[in-house]
């Protein structure tokens, strides 16, 4: 081990050290001045200020020399060479070697991956060699200080991913290994399918390759075209008595290929087949079908690509699946029109199978209806109290609508556990309130989403407290369905503002209100009572997005859903329509 | 007079750092007075008050508590015994606080204004414990006139002469003259003074009213402040020496000035010693790095002396 200097010339800085030696033999020497008292007794003396031959304070002058000699080696940037075998290195490569999914292809990659073994080992002492393997996350492989021997086994020891990564970030991990070494010669050499898309990356990058070359390959044109598909989807339309089923998927085609066969197929039977001409067509293309099915039974299938022999063959499959769903039955107490309608088997077919109760009674719930909704204002009388109370000992649910409230329903649901706070202190009179009310409509649309002002001090009787979209036009008080750009929250509120689902009935098996599905592997729903089964918000009237499911995937399909539900319900259309 | 011995010990009491560390000049007059009177074996105050002096027959009306009844029991007579009446004496604290007096050497516990306050509030405290009237006279600058304290016996006397002399502050040149002239016009009747300066101003300055206060009757004791510094002029280095009072440099080398300053030093101090021995005025010189017990026990025996 030697050490060496990068920058040489630096140690011209070390004619700085005659500065101290100067000013300490410039520097006169200053004479004190004494306070004293006895001055009469003194003659005065001019003293002569000479400057010093001789530095006096040397321990000062040493010490600042010392610093000088520091800074400036510290600017040289002093490094250990490594052992003399590595005395004569002239170069600095990185290899990236793609272990992406695109490389798979034809066995891509196990021969990229032989290449680099016969060329690391066959690298001579002059170069040093680093891997980056490059999967969803770059990897460095082997450093250049590692052994070569070591290198080579951990390069055939490397499996194929399946994974998608970015070419820059494992630029990155490689310009930060070349950042390390002090040769001049440096190479960052790309070992891949070098894809254009795995080229792209969100956000915007500082430029950090410096005086490194790069070697990328050269992409051969491919020998036989590709495509593939992704993003399945699917979901239930309930539809008079037919319950369909929608399936979507994804088509991306890359090359000279002039069309597909599409076949989607449910269970072991294919339901329907698309001939998809790929020829002058953008990249990605979405193709769908519709059947009809039984919502009682588990929805699922597959998307396959038929008759195609393209490149990469594990792209050529999606599989779906969709759990079953039942309608739930519902007791409705509200006064207004308006939440009836909304309400209606006409409209929530599919989902709540609606029974509306003229007034309250201790005894008029159903054995078979699991959830009561009523309007907060039948609090007030103590047979819609004692039935909630009932409701809510028997395990079923309670989904209470708040307009208004006053001490009574404040009262009662304190007695129940909630608390009301703020605008619920004030007796639940939430801004913009008064729906169904002459003259108290509100002003504008109340579009975004609040927090119900109410909070809980003790158990969780409530498991969700979702307030859901609410929306009103002044001219003919119809409720409208959520606009087509709503992000994500779909759900929408009829008739309140505010409302909480006091407790809930939890189904006996099957689901509760609408299905809806998502591309998921196969084996996911193997039984009937799967993972996303009986979702406390499940019983809410406002279905959410599942997580995972995007905002915009099923996005055009909400708002023809909710048209037909209008035009179901005998309601105006939104505004504009 | 009770001759007032000081043990060995009484110098290995003192401590400066003690000196130093005691903030209050309340506290550090009480660390040297109780320090002195721990470190003498004979009070001098035995009997001061109390002195027997003759007996007389009884009288109808006479104090029962005065009757000598051994003498009643030998002679069957009845005697009461008399005392000499108690004397108070006035004694006045004069303090010069011209700039000089603020001289702080590196070995003193404090400056030769410090060392001249503490002393003289030491000495303020063991009169108003043998309750005599205790007064201060004092004057700091030039023209702003002198402070005054009319002599008093009460305990607050304390209190108050300790209030002046901290904030007695140094300023000024020559004023011993004129604070000696405001104690002639001031001070009436026979009284003690105490006259607390460094004598920096020529000897014949003040003979003229050194020598009417003791046409006046008054008794004079000396408190020569002066610091190791002034004394032996232990500097080394070549330095500008500025003077306190008024400002005027001079560049120095002391080592060779210094045979020349202790010549001049000390003639000039010698002929304020013979001024004083003249006009039989006790002389006592304080040290800023030294133990004042000397100060204290010089002016107790002139005190012993006096009554």
């Amino acid at each position: 081990m030697s050490l060496a200097f990068l920058y040489p010339l630096a140690w011209l800085g070390a004619l700085a050290v005659a500065v101290p030696i100067w000013l300490h033999l410039r520097r006169r020497h200053e004479t004190s001045l004494v306070r004293f008292s006895a001055l009469q007794f003194l003659d005065d003396q001019p003293l002569a200020r000479k400057r010093p031959l001789w530095p006096r304070d040397w321990p000062l002058l040493l010490l600042r020399l010392l610093a000088l000699m520091l800074l400036v080696a510290a600017f040289t940037w002093p490094y250990l060479r490594g052992r003399a075998e590595h005395a004569g290195i002239e170069e600095s490569w990185v290899y990236i070697l793609d272990n992406t999914l695109s490389n798979q292809a034809e066995g891509a990659f196990q021969k990229a991956r032989d290449d680099l073994v016969r060329e690391v080992s066959a690298a001579g002492p002059e170069r040093q060699v680093a891997v980056v393997e490059l999967a969803a996350m770059p990897r460095v492989l082997a450093g250049f200080g590692d052994d070569r021997a070591e290198a080579v086994d951990r390069l055939r020891a490397l499996k194929p991913s399946f994974q998608r990564g970015s070419y820059l970030a494992a630029f990155r991990a490689a310009d930060s290994l070349l950042r390390q070494s002090v040769v001049a010669n440096k190479r960052i050499i790309l070992v891949g399918d070098s894809q254009e898309n795995q080229w792209a990356e969100a956000g915007q990058v500082l430029p950090f390759l410096e005086n490194v070359e790069i070697t990328l390959p050269e992409v051969a044109q491919a020998s036989r075209p590709n495509v593939a598909l992704a993003q399945p989807s699917v979901q239930r339309l309930f539809l008079d008595d037919r319950t369909i089923a929608e399936c979507t998927a994804r088509l991306f085609h890359q090359g000279d290929q002039k069309a597909a066969t599409v076949v989607f197929c449910a269970g072991d039977k294919e339901v329907a087949r698309r001939e998809v001409k790929l020829a002058g067509q953008p990249e990605s293309i979405t193709v769908s079908a519709q059947w009809e099915t039984d919502p009682a039974r588990w929805l699922q299938g597959e998307v396959r690509l038929e008759g195609q022999q393209d490149a990469l063959g594990a792209d050529d499959r999606v599989v779906f699946a969709l759990a079953p769903v039942r309608e739930g039955r519902v007791a409705l107490l509200a006064r207004s029109p308006f939440l009836q309608a909304a309400l209606s088997p006409d409209v929530m077919k599919g989902r709540w199978a609606t029974r509306v109760l003229r007034a309250p009674e201790p005894r008029t719930l159903n054995p078979e209806e699991e959830v009561l909704c009523l309007e907060s204002h039948f609090l007030q009388a103590a047979p819609a109290r004692s039935l909630v109370q009932s409701c809510l000992s028997s395990g079923k649910g309670v989904v209470l609508v708040v307009d208004q409230a006053g001490p009574t329903v404040a009262g009662f649901l304190r007695e129940l556990g909630i608390e009301g706070a703020s605008e619920a202190e004030r007796g639940f009179r939430v801004q913009g309130s008064g729906f169904g009310q002459e003259g108290r409509s509100p002003d504008s649309l109340v579009p975004e989403r609040r927090t119900l002002p109410l909070r809980l001090d003790r158990a969780p009787r409530v498991p969700a407290l979702p307030l859901g979209r609410f929306r009103q036009s002044r001219g003919n008080r119809s409720p409208a369905p959520p606009p087509a750009d709503a992000p994500g929250q779909r759900a929408w509120c009829l008739g309140g503002h505010a409302a909480g689902v006091l407790g809930r009935g939890r189904p006996a098996g099957d689901r509760v209100g609408r299905g809806q599905g998502q591309g998921v592997r196969p084996g996911v729903f193997d039984g009937p009572h799967g993972d996303q089964l009986a979702h406390p918000s499940d019983v809410y009237p406002f279905s959410r997005p599942l997580p995972g499911s995007g905002p915009g995937a099923n996005q055009r399909a909400d708002c023809l859903r909710a048209r037909r539900e209008h035009r179901l319900a005998g309601c105006a259309g939104p505004p504009g329509e | 007079m009770a001759a007032v011995r000081r043990s060995t010990s009484l110098v290995s009491q003192f401590d400066p750092n003690v000196l130093k560390a005691l903030s209050g000049l309340d506290l550090k007059a009480r660390y040297l007075v109780e320090g002195f009177l721990l470190g003498i074996h004979e009070s001098p105050f035995h009997g001061l008050s109390v002195e027997f002096s003759e007996y007389r027959d009884y009288q109808p009306g006479d104090d029962l508590r005065h009757l000598d009844w051994r003498l009643y029991a030998r002679l069957d007579r009845l005697y009461v015994k008399q005392y000499t009446q108690e004397t108070n004496v006035r004694v006045y604290i004069l303090c010069d606080a011209s700039a000089s007096m603020a001289y702080r050497g590196r070995d003193a516990w404090g400056s030769k204004l410090d060392a001249a306050r503490t002393v003289a509030a030491a000495m303020c405290l063991m009169m108003l414990d043998q309750n005599d009237a205790v007064g201060l006279l004092a004057m700091s600058e030039e023209g702003a006139g002198a402070e005054f304290i009319r002599p008093s016996q009460k305990p607050s006397q304390f209190g108050t002469i300790l209030q002046h002399l901290e904030h007695l502050k140094p300023a000024g040149g020559t004023q011993l003259a004129a604070l000696l002239d405001h104690a002639i016009r001031l001070v009436h009747r026979r009284s003690i003074i105490l006259f607390f300066s460094d004598f920096l101003e020529p000897a014949e300055s003040i003979a003229t009213a050194l020598a009417h206060l003791r046409f006046l009757g008054h008794e004079c004791l000396i408190f020569h402040v002066l610091d190791r510094d002034e004394t032996e002029f232990p500097f080394g280095d070549d330095a500008v020496f500025e003077d306190l009072e008024t400002g005027l440099r001079r560049s120095v080398a002391p080592p060779a000035v210094r045979e020349r300053y202790l010549r001049r030093f000390g003639a000039f101090m010698e002929k304020h010693r013979e001024q004083f021995r003249a006009l039989e005025m006790p002389y006592c010189p304080i040290r800023t790095d030294k133990e004042p017990w000397e100060a204290l026990a010089m002016f107790l025996s002139e005190r012993k002396r006096l009554l």
